[in-house]
């Protein structure tokens, strides 16, 4: 089981920053983020600063998918939702064990990663902080919104990687990375969040009964627990 | 046995309410066999009220329907809980005496909580605010004798020395200074992030009852002594609430106040010595578990969080106490009273140099005088000395010694 969310009790470390006090035993030291032997002639605290970043994108992703799949009306989109927030933790595995694979902690929360939280609960809190005035179809189409944004985040995130493959130093450390990276599909969720967009827009677009003045909350539940048959 | 919160069920919330006779309680005697009792009173009805502020602010970011009511029902109850504690504050005491109470409550709490504190920088920040308190509690109890002819250690039973700490006139900062690093939520130990949470909530009632209670008085020399030292308060509630760190989502800010408040009624139920006040920390127990368990609802639905993901299973083995801690503050004082803050830094006053901004704040607000080295001067004059309540030996720093001027 990866960690779904790094904390004082699974061993999380970051590293030092003049606005933060560390824990005793908690600091990652800056030394150690640069001296990683795997990254030998790379940026490595910059990779590994990143690599925490793409964890946390991923360990968000998931705390967003199992939120949408139990909240969304949809059997179609709950079922998805849930196979999503399968996949986002295996590709916390993958990450965690590529950062390993490089000398890494898969417990060190660099800064990005914490800005990369911040936005990701935002995005999160988006979608349900704003639920008392959105209809119940609106509501579905702002998950899905969340959906494609943070698919497109781990989409530039996993292809950038791939793109940067060839630049680790040959041997153990490109392996890795490649490996990584042929393990993880970012393009998938993305294309079918886009997809699926197109669709529910052109199904609301078309609906009589959200329409209907007299449209009751029964009636759209009715019609979104339908869409897609 | 270490006490495992998400394994209670407590009372379902919906439950909870209670009739006005039963918030109307019987208030302590204003000289309790245990002042630790009324300190109890002091800090948990702080806790109740930073619950019900935070709720507020929470409820004011969403029009989602459930998120409303949910936060509506825990707050209303919160706001009982509320008036059960603070209704057992004493009805013959006066303003001037539950200050008394709450500058002991703040000497004791904070140094308990500085000498547990596992992250120096955190330990660094109570102590520093610890030595101003401490020089709060001094600086009232002068009052107190002055205006009411009686000594503050009937209230404090020699539990809490008083004597002269940092002097209040120069604790007085820019607010830029009054900023500390915050912890950083992954990697902080819950301890400390239940200290945090504890001081700032202690911190924050000192300041409302302050700014409320100052104008109570006639004689200028008390209304200009509590304006001085409510500052005091507010420059304490941004230097331990800037130590939270704001990476913390809504929800999880609500699992951890729920949290603080279960820990806090255990550790207050596992030392009172008043039967029928530890019956009501007991009942507010369960009832906190059973808000702990509405908010851990909430964060799984909502963030699709755990919360075992974000806390640890049990609570801190060591129950927050309230005892004399006399040595520690001693030591303290003889160590830190020169140190100053310098923006996000806590520095000796030798450290800052000539143009710092700390000496321009200084003679702006000190221009006319300070009320609290006035109420020693007045004091001076009318008794020939000031009152102190010295049971371990002289002040630990020679220049705050005997009646010599309280400044340093």
């Amino acid at each position: 089981m990866p960690i779904t969310s790094p904390m004082f009790h699974t061993g999380a470390t970051t590293k030092p920053m003049p606005t933060i006090t560390i824990t005793p035993g908690r600091e990652m030291p800056i030394e150690t983020l640069q001296g990683a032997p795997a990254l030998k002639g790379m940026n490595a605290m910059f990779v590994l600063d990143v690599l925490s970043d793409m964890a946390a994108h991923d360990r968000c992703g998931r705390h967003l998918y199992l939120s949408l799949a139990g909240r969304s009306a949809n059997p179609m989109l709950q079922r998805k939702y849930a196979s999503y927030a399968e996949d986002a933790e295996k590709n916390i595995g993958v990450t965690e064990q590529l950062i390993t694979d490089l000398g890494g902690d898969p417990g060190y929360v660099s800064p990005s990663a914490r800005a990369a939280e911040k936005m990701d609960s935002s995005l999160l809190e988006a979608t349900f902080l704003l639920e008392g005035s959105v209809d119940i179809m609106t509501q579905e189409l702002v998950m899905l919104d969340a959906v494609l944004l943070a698919a497109s985040r781990a989409d530039a995130a996993w292809s950038g990687l791939r793109a940067l493959a060839p630049s680790f130093p040959e041997g153990p450390a490109r392996d890795a990375v490649q490996r990584a990276v042929d393990q993880v599909d970012p393009a998938e969720p993305l294309e079918w969040a886009r997809a699926t967009r197109t669709k529910l827009i052109g199904l609301q677009a078309k609906s009589t009964v959200a329409t209907a003045i007299a449209a009751t909350a029964e009636d759209l539940m009715a019609r979104v627990k339908t869409w897609f048959d | 046995m270490a006490f495992a919160p998400f394994d209670q069920a407590g009372i379902p919330v919906e439950d909870q309410f209670r009739s006005w006779s039963e918030l109307n309680v019987d208030p302590l005697s204003s000289r309790p066999d245990d002042p630790y009792t009324l300190a109890r009173v002091i800090l948990m009805n702080g806790t109740e009220v930073e619950a019900a502020l935070f709720s507020h602010h929470f409820s004011r970011q969403t029009d989602n329907p459930e998120i409303k009511r949910s936060l509506a029902l825990s707050r209303r109850v919160e706001q009982q809980q509320q008036k059960a504690v603070n209704w057992l504050l004493p009805g013959d005491a006066s303003p001037l005496e539950t200050t008394l109470s709450y500058e002991q409550v703040a000497v004791d709490l904070t140094a308990w909580l500085a000498r547990m504190e596992p992250d120096p920088t955190i330990q660094q920040a109570l102590n520093f605010a610890l030595l101003e308190d401490f020089d709060h509690l001094y600086r009232y109890a002068n009052l107190y004798e002055l205006i009411d002819g009686r000594h503050a250690e009937e209230i404090t039973q020699h539990l809490t020395e008083i004597t002269p700490g940092r002097p209040t006139f120069i604790e007085h900062r820019h607010p830029f200074d009054e900023l500390r690093p915050h912890f950083a939520t992954q990697t902080v130990d819950p301890l400390s992030r239940l200290h945090v949470m504890t001081i700032t909530s202690a911190e924050q009632q000192t300041l409302n009852y302050y700014m409320n209670h100052g104008p109570d008085f006639m004689e200028p020399i008390a209304r200009g002594l509590y304006a001085e030292i409510a500052q005091i308060e507010e420059q304490h509630v941004s230097h331990y609430e800037s130590m939270l760190d704001p990476l913390d989502s809504w929800f999880a800010n609500l699992l951890f106040h729920e949290f603080n408040e279960v820990y806090l009624y255990w550790s207050m139920f596992q030392q009172e010595t008043d039967e029928r006040v530890k019956a009501l920390w007991e009942l507010h127990l369960n009832m906190e578990l059973g808000q702990l368990q509405e908010a851990a609802r909430l964060l799984r639905k909502y963030e699709g969080r755990e919360p075992l993901e974000l806390l640890p299973p049990e609570l801190p083995e060591i129950p927050l106490t309230f005892e004399s801690n006399k040595q520690y503050v001693r030591d303290v004082l003889a160590a830190e009273i020169d140190l100053r803050a310098d923006g996000l830094l806590i520095v000796p006053e030798s450290e800052l140099p000539s143009d710092h901004r700390w000496w321009a704040f200084q003679k702006t607000v000190n221009a006319g005088g300070s009320p609290t080295e006035e109420i020693i001067n007045l004091q001076r004059d009318k008794q020939g000395r000031d009152y102190r309540d010295e049971t371990e030996g002289p002040n630990p720093v020679p220049a705050l010694r005997g009646t010599q001027d309280a400044t340093v």
